[in-house]
């Protein structure tokens, strides 16, 4: 491994958190991320030599990722991103302002899942673990698919505050 | 409450749902228009959705690495594990490397070593840094060299899916010629026969019967991690490469000594990316049945869905699950 290729590992390895939360919130979940990030790290080992170190590199990163991920919409014909150019910049700038301080908050959250109880543990488990919709866990679980998506965003707020909690009890910001 | 703190509460929860069905993806187009111009005309909101999609992409990637308590311990374990080996590898690739260079002679068998060595630093450094999956899917092939054998083995023709050292599918007939699917995600074991009860098991090491290897203490989920060990039971010799292909062909012969395990294992593998096509497993003990020999080929490499390891993802939702202790 040379040099230049030990530094892009180091920065990719950095950005990667948020790199997949980017492709994620473009391209959605599973095999379709997973190509992407693939193919971005591919496209950061070749294209490495031609990024400005002076620069920060999560941006430039992101630039690619977006490349990507619009290709691969276009490639499989299916609907258009998530997020029309102009909301994505502005995504791929805030996960670059935040994506520092993030990815230290989530030392703390396998811990926080492991408390997550009864229902909510199994509501979690489906959605992560076996990726289904909220729809199918509500047939699952007996509920409306309403109750399941309002349960999922309460699982991830009951998460978020269980990582706050941990943080400001470090003496964390 | 005010009319306009009203307002602004009723505002936040419209910006919630539209955040967190963005997450789920249950937003229609109407609603997806809306989160657009939101995001893109409040920086607030594009931080509070980057920091909300940071922590929906953590949780599952934490949901669908290590399934185990103490989930944290053990990625930092696994993870320092590979790296080790991955540099271990590295150095042995690069003290060949300058061996070429200055003329140093090397053995054959050295040389298939430093070889062995490349594939397996160069497959899981490839993964580590992402650009390429976790994922194997294997077609095996079960080789009979006795013509007056029967009929063919149930595991011929088998699809064998891998990730990581732990988690597998295989798909086969049994020798009714009913379809059975046995797997594991790292934390739990099941089986999937064509009729009757799907059974789960909290060992991970539960229905292993059927892969190629098992019954004779071979262990090897991916053909992979059993590579590092190869050197240490068998002796290693570079076949001629066949260049027009781009492949190469790695031979381990088991050590006199050895106990346990095929005779011969052939590793065909492309030349380049180190990316192994073939395994061939031969004069496997017969002790406890199976084929003589198995062969496995590599017929795809793309991620595969996160709960296809689990048993859910293989029969109707519908179907009776036994779980055993």
């Amino acid at each position: 491994m040379d040099e230049s290729t030990r530094r892009a590992f180091a920065q990719w390895t950095q950005a990667q958190p948020a790199v997949s939360a980017f492709l994620h919130a473009l391209v959605g979940s599973g095999a379709e991320r997973d190509d992407c990030m693939q193919e971005v790290a591919m496209a950061v080992l070749e294209s490495y030599d031609g990024y400005d170190p002076s620069r920060p590199f999560l941006p430039w990163v992101m630039g690619i990722a977006q490349r990507v991920a619009a290709d691969s919409v276009r490639r499989r014909s299916r609907r258009p991103l998530l997020l029309q150019p102009e909301a994505a910049d502005a995504l791929a700038a805030a996960i670059a302002e935040v994506a520092e301080v993030e990815r230290a908050r989530m030392a703390h959250l396998a811990d926080c899942i492991a408390k997550l109880e009864g229902q909510t543990r199994e509501i979690c488990e489906l959605r992560y673990r076996r990726g289904l919709r909220p729809a199918h866990i509500a047939e699952i679980l007996g509920i409306q698919p309403n109750t399941a998506a309002k349960s999922l965003q309460r699982m991830r707020e009951q998460l978020r505050a269980c990582i706050e909690q941990r943080v400001a009890a470090e003496g964390g910001a | 409450m005010t009319d306009s703190t009203q307002h602004d509460s009723s505002r936040d929860a419209d910006w919630h749902a539209l955040l967190h069905g963005a997450l789920d993806d249950t937003l229609d187009d109407l609603a997806r228009a809306r989160l657009n111009a939101a995001i893109a005309a409040d920086p607030a909101r594009a931080r509070e959705f980057a920091r909300a999609a940071m922590l929906h992409d953590a949780i599952e990637r934490e949901l669908s690495v290590v399934v185990a308590t103490g989930r944290s311990a053990a990625r930092r374990v696994i993870w320092i594990h590979r790296t080790r080996r991955v540099l271990l590898a590295a150095t042995i690739l690069l003290a060949a490397t300058l061996a070429i260079w200055f003329g140093i002679p090397a053995s054959t068998a050295v040389a298939a070593e430093s070889e062995l060595a490349r594939v397996v630093a160069a497959s899981h450094a490839l993964e580590q840094f992402g650009a390429r999956s976790r994922d194997r899917s294997y077609v095996i092939h079960a080789i009979s060299h006795d013509k007056s054998a029967p009929t063919p083995s149930a595991i011929d023709g088998a699809q064998f899916f891998v990730r990581g050292a732990n988690s597998y599918v295989l798909i086969r007939t049994d020798e009714t010629g009913a379809r059975v699917v046995t797997g594991s995600d790292g934390a739990t074991a099941w089986i999937v026969p064509n009729r009757g009860a799907v059974r789960v098991s909290s060992d991970p090491l539960r229905f292993r019967g059927a892969l190629p290897g098992s019954q004779r203490n071979v262990s090897f989920l991916d053909p992979r991690d059993g590579l590092t060990e190869l050197a240490k039971s068998y002796d290693l010799a570079m076949r001629v490469p066949l260049v027009r292909s781009g492949e190469s062909i790695l031979e381990a012969v088991r050590k006199a000594d050895a106990r346990g395990g095929p005779k011969r294992i052939t590793i065909t593998y492309d030349t380049k990316t180190a990316e192994i096509h073939r395994m061939l497993l031969e004069n496997l003990p017969q002790a406890q049945g199976g084929p003589r020999s198995v062969e496995l080929e590599l017929v795809g490499n793309s991620p595969l869905e996160a709960a296809f390891f689990t048993h859910d993802f293989h029969h109707e939702p519908e179907r009776q699950v036994i779980r055993e202790r």
